[in-house]
């Protein structure tokens, strides 16, 4: 098969993550009859095997470890990436990282070879840290939308703070039954829900990657709605 | 399918520069590489991609030196040329500016804050809106800005494309690529897009016109299904079925964080000198921000290099 990433890119990559300080490990679950994840799973293996500090492991969506990590199963193929103590920060992508989202994806790497060590503001980690409501911020995006990876990235980093949230990249192209089922026809477009007697509640949603003290607002505005 | 690695390096960022260039498209990545090679040493601050606006565009065919680039490729290059050569980069957004004394003072979103002798706004533009009804409420819901961002949301429908200058014509090339049916709706008769691009489009099959027409309203239920348009010759009102439509009827300035602080015009553009310097001292502004004829990658390339090289003249020697 040929390769995703050359060997001129790959160096690039190996530049760009000698920056991280410990192990990460990327899980994938795949599935059958699925367009995106023979592809996301050769992705993943370049690039553990292009470069140190990534390991792998690859499970069916029907598995238990799917479970374990409360994956939306509809959603293949889906990827948690854990931190180098193994814990989960709530870090998910649905759908292959590719185009401008490669760059998420190794950003994440980077902070999570940290134990998710963000780059926000005091500010911004104090107001997200407080939050005790168990949220999932959901990003749509498509791998050619400039202005997505750090609408992904504030979600990320969110989770990374707090343990009660889940921040999700989600690629809109790939999913277009969840896509419709929110309205998506501009990226990045964040849906922000809430866990409320046993289901997800959409509580807010905002189109555009926001700076960080207004991405707060809009979290903090869905939490108190 | 492209990997891009874009903003994955992050700098550890330091209290002083020489330069703060507010922006990474095509001005601020030569005024660091103009302000590098004039021996002072640059930051530039960019909020989402190296390349800026050029990441919105398919293919890049009128920059000297590249017969034919995609966008992206461009813009990965800028970002790349600019940091071999030792421009140092962070990635973030600016949120305030202090440019009242000598030492000027930049914060960012992530609570940076940076102090600096010389500035260089590069902050460039983004799509002017319509301004109707209905497309504040339906802004995401079928009304775009970003044909490469969501384009691919219309596969299949039928889209207006609004507005006859050279964004809007290329954005209807790429969607009619995508669309079953792209309308490019135009207030004049004639488009005012380059020839090439008028060519290709009135030789492209499912890429038609409604003449001398402008949107009054746009209307839908969860999304958009129809707009209002008004003919300005005869005054008629026709009501016209889309799934979604892009805008681009020009541009307005990324300046509303310098009101106040530096003069603007009465459309937020930024008036220059010959050396690009604003009326504030040490300020400087670069590309589509500033007040000109011509707004491409190229005359943004030149404004950038003839204020970062200016400036290491005037405040550095």
């Amino acid at each position: 098969m040929e390769k995703l990433l050359d060997e001129k890119t790959l160096e690039q990559v190996r530049d760009l993550l000698s920056e991280m300080k410990g192990r990460v490990r990327i899980i994938l679950f795949e599935k059958e009859n699925c367009e995106y994840c023979d592809v996301t799973k050769q992705l993943y293996t370049e690039l553990k095997d292009g470069v140190d500090n990534i390991d792998l492991d690859v499970h069916h969506i029907d598995s238990p470890v799917a479970e374990e990590y409360n994956i939306d199963k509809t959603l293949a193929p889906a990827s948690v990436i854990l931190a180098s103590d193994g814990s989960d920060l709530g870090i998910r992508f649905y759908g292959i990282p590719s185009g401008h989202e490669f760059s998420t994806l190794l950003q994440d790497l980077i902070l999570l070879s940290k134990n998710g060590e963000v780059e926000l503001s005091e500010e911004t980690v104090n107001e997200l840290k407080n939050i005790n409501k168990k949220m999932r911020l959901r990003v749509f995006v498509t791998p050619t939308c400039p202005y997505c990876p750090r609408a992904v990235l504030s979600a990320h980093q969110a989770a990374m703070i707090n343990e009660n949230i889940n921040g999700e990249m989600i690629e809109a192209n790939e999913f277009f039954e969840i896509s419709s089922k929110h309205n998506v026809s501009s990226v990045p477009h964040t849906v922000i829900e809430a866990f409320e007697n046993g289901e997800w509640v959409v509580k807010g949603e905002f189109i555009g990657a926001y700076p960080e003290p207004n991405f707060v607002e809009e979290i903090l505005k869905a939490v108190e709605g | 399918m492209f990997f891009d690695m874009g903003t994955s390096k992050k700098s550890n960022i330091k209290e002083y520069y020489d330069m703060v260039i507010i922006g990474g498209g095509p001005a601020g990545v030569a005024a660091g590489i103009y302000a590098v090679q004039g021996g002072i040493q640059p930051l530039i601050i960019e909020k989402d991609l190296d390349g800026g606006q050029i990441n919105l565009t398919e293919y890049v065919e009128n920059y000297p030196g590249f017969k034919s680039i995609t966008g992206e490729e461009l813009a990965e290059k800028l970002g790349e040329h600019a940091k071999e050569f030792g421009v140092e980069f962070h990635y973030g957004e600016v949120i305030n500016v202090d440019f009242s004394k000598e030492e000027k003072i930049i914060s960012l979103d992530d609570g940076n804050i940076v102090k600096t002798k010389s500035v260089v706004i590069a902050t460039g533009a983004t799509p002017r809106k319509l301004g109707v009804p209905g497309e504040k409420e339906f802004s995401g819901r079928g009304v775009s800005y970003c044909a490469t961002c969501d384009g691919h949301f219309f596969k299949n429908q039928k889209v207006a494309v609004i507005g006859g200058g050279n964004t809007a014509v290329e954005e209807a090339l790429y969607l009619s690529k995508i669309a079953k049916e792209v309308y490019i709706i135009h207030r004049r008769d004639k488009l005012r897009a380059d020839k090439i691009y008028q060519d290709k489009a009135f030789n492209t099959e499912n890429i038609k016109f409604i003449w001398n027409s402008v949107v009054k309203e746009i209307k839908g239920d969860k999304k958009v299904n129809q707009i209002v348009l008004e003919n300005r010759e005869t005054g008629e009102i026709t009501n016209f079925d889309v799934d979604g439509i892009f805008v681009f009827v020009g541009l307005t300035p990324v300046t509303k964080l310098f009101e106040g602080k530096i003069e603007l015009d009465d459309y937020g553009y930024i008036p220059v000198d010959e050396h690009r310097e604003t009326n504030v001292k040490g300020v400087f502004a670069a590309g589509d921000v500033v007040q000109k004829e011509l707004r491409q990658i190229i005359t943004a390339a030149a404004d950038g290099a003839i204020a970062a090289s200016f400036a290491v003249r005037e405040y550095f020697n």
